[in-house]
């Protein structure tokens, strides 16, 4: 991968690499940048780098100095709250944070990539690392789990999307960063971007709430890596069709159900555009499938393909019913002891991903989930991991949290919290706020006496569900 | 369909399942309430009821408030009636 983005800063060293606003960095001062960087991360020692931020130029140079220097990165979003970042560093026993803002957090040095330079003096430390990066997701114990990509899996997937038609057909184009860093949406744009020589362009985090200026964005967008949800805020704004945005050519969906409504609305407006419907979990290195999603398609089914055998990144298979996947894309295991759903077969990984799933035609098909585990703006979420640390606040005893949508879309996070001297939801949200990401805190709050229980003694979460 | 009589608090009500939506001067942005989620159900919704705004023409702040929205979808049908005027 450092050898493909190598050649690019050879080949067009004044091409812009990333833009984030009015903010761009081309690949031959991005390639600089970071190997002046990689160099003092080196010295500053061997452990993962947390890399504690939204978009922005520097973070990208802070990546692929990581990468240069053979230090895993562990990209944390500034949604996550203090308490969860030093969960992570626990976990993952970093002593490095790169961040813009100072944090008072135990057992790693928090600075910017400016003052990395303290470190110059220092001998560089001799490392061999297989991980390339970490990305955590949500835990159903209420800790978040770490799954680490080598660079094995990252290298079979960049030669996935590079191959991958029709995205291995355009040549110098832009491409959009809509997912943040610490979301593995994003390792699609990055790395296909990167890898191919093409700039990509980020919605920076602010815009997204500003809806407007989403669109002066999309104008300058070839190809868009997104969730189908903001898709779907696109497709709110009537302007937003091929003639308004000629450029506009292909999209890349990924992360959550691709609606066939969705499809069909999306194709009214951009009739000859390239829809792409992917499909994989963080455990198997953002992607392992995807397809076309034809106009046909949109007409005749219910439920859309997400991948097609002939161009799986791995070996896929449907084990009573769940998709598992086996080979180069799927990571190692967990940083944490739960194995979760990762097993080694004759010395393969493998990984049981909970989906639903069926294969017809040489289609892949994703029905939905065998356990509670959602996907809500994107993210995946373990609704116990929301319930055990709304039960650390002070005053809870117990709590249930239910997701509320249809068609396996999750639409709002709800929690029944039974408490006591608790009278204000308000007081649990903003306390909630200091344990999990904004992401994942519950939109509505309701305290009641206590939680309902079923004809088998337990909690009656269906009841709950349809309050 | 056209229906020009759209309780607004019970929209919200249904779309966020929460009672806060009827709480008096609540911001329905800073409270959360009205997240790109919700915001993308009362376009889509408005639309099924034949109310077609367009997100991009009008002030952010006038989602904050029910009375806003009420304004918003006031001021829709009223163009969409003066079109219709027009157009005979």
């Amino acid at each position: 991968m450092i050898n493909k983005i190598k050649k690019i800063v050879k080949e067009h060293p004044d091409k812009i690499a990333y833009k984030v606003k009015e903010n761009s960095i081309t690949y031959n001062e991005l390639w600089n940048q970071a190997n002046g960087y990689a160099q003092l991360l080196k010295k500053q020692g061997t452990s993962p780098v947390i890399i504690y931020g939204n978009k922005n130029v520097d973070i990208v140079v802070s990546i692929l100095a990581c990468i240069i220097a053979d230090r895993p990165y562990v990209p944390v979003g500034l949604c996550t709250p203090l308490y969860r970042v030093q969960q992570i560093i626990d976990i993952t026993n970093s002593s490095l944070i790169l961040s813009e803002n100072k944090l008072s957090l135990n057992n790693a040095d928090c600075i910017d990539l400016e003052g990395l330079k303290k470190y110059e003096n220092v001998p560089i430390k001799e490392n061999k690392n297989d991980i390339v990066y970490i990305i955590f997701t949500s835990g159903s114990t209420g800790i978040p789990k770490g799954v680490a990509i080598s660079k094995t899996n990252l290298n079979n997937f960049i030669n996935w999307i590079s191959n991958l038609k029709p995205l291995c057909d355009y040549k110098d184009i832009r491409v959009l960063n809509q997912a943040s860093f610490s979301f593995d949406l994003s390792v699609a744009d990055l790395y296909y971007s990167l890898c191919n020589g093409h700039t990509l362009i980020a919605l920076d985090n602010d815009i997204q709430e500003e809806y407007n200026e989403i669109f002066s964005i999309m104008a300058e967008i070839d190809v868009a890596v997104m969730t189908p949800t903001f898709m779907k805020l696109c497709l709110l704004n009537h302007d937003f069709n091929s003639k308004k945005y000629p450029d506009f050519r292909c999209v890349y969906f990924c992360g959550e159900r691709l609606e066939v409504k969705t499809v069909k609305k999306l194709y009214d407006a951009f009739p000859n555009l390239k829809v792409m419907n992917a499909y994989g979990p963080t455990e198997a290195t953002s992607a392992v499938s995807a397809i076309l999603i034809t106009k046909e398609m949109a007409n005749t089914l219910q439920l859309l393909p997400v991948g097609e055998a002939e161009n799986f990144a791995t070996d896929i298979e449907i084990i009573d019913d769940e998709i598992v996947l086996k080979g180069e894309s799927v990571f190692g295991g967990y940083l944490s002891n739960d194995s979760g759903g990762y097993y080694k077969e004759n010395d393969v990984n493998c990984f049981r991903t909970n989906d639903i799933g069926y294969i017809e035609n040489g289609k892949l098909y994703c029905k939905g989930r065998k356990d509670t585990q959602i996907k809500y703006k994107g993210y995946r979420i373990e609704l116990s991991d929301i319930e055990n640390n709304i039960n650390l606040i002070d005053g809870v005893k117990d709590c249930i949290v239910v997701a509320k949508g249809d068609d396996s879309i999750v639409k709002t996070i709800k929690a029944f919290v039974v408490a006591d001297n608790i009278r204000d939801v308000n007081d649990i949200k903003l306390e909630i706020k200091k344990y999990i990401p904004a992401y994942m805190v519950p939109k509505t709050i309701q305290i009641i006496d206590k939680l309902p229980i079923n004809q088998n003694g337990k909690i009656d979460r269906k009841r709950l569900r349809d309050l | 369909m056209m229906n020009t009589k759209i309780d607004v608090p019970k929209l919200l009500y249904e779309i966020c399942e929460d009672e806060g939506v009827y709480e008096e001067n609540i911001d329905l942005i800073e409270s959360g309430l009205l997240d790109s989620y919700a915001f993308i159900e009362l376009f889509s919704r408005l639309e099924d009821y034949g109310i077609n705004i367009q997100p991009t023409r009008i002030d952010r702040s006038q989602l904050r408030t029910v009375k806003g929205i009420e304004s918003l979808i006031h001021d829709s049908l009223l163009s969409l009636s003066c079109e219709k005027g027009t157009k005979k």
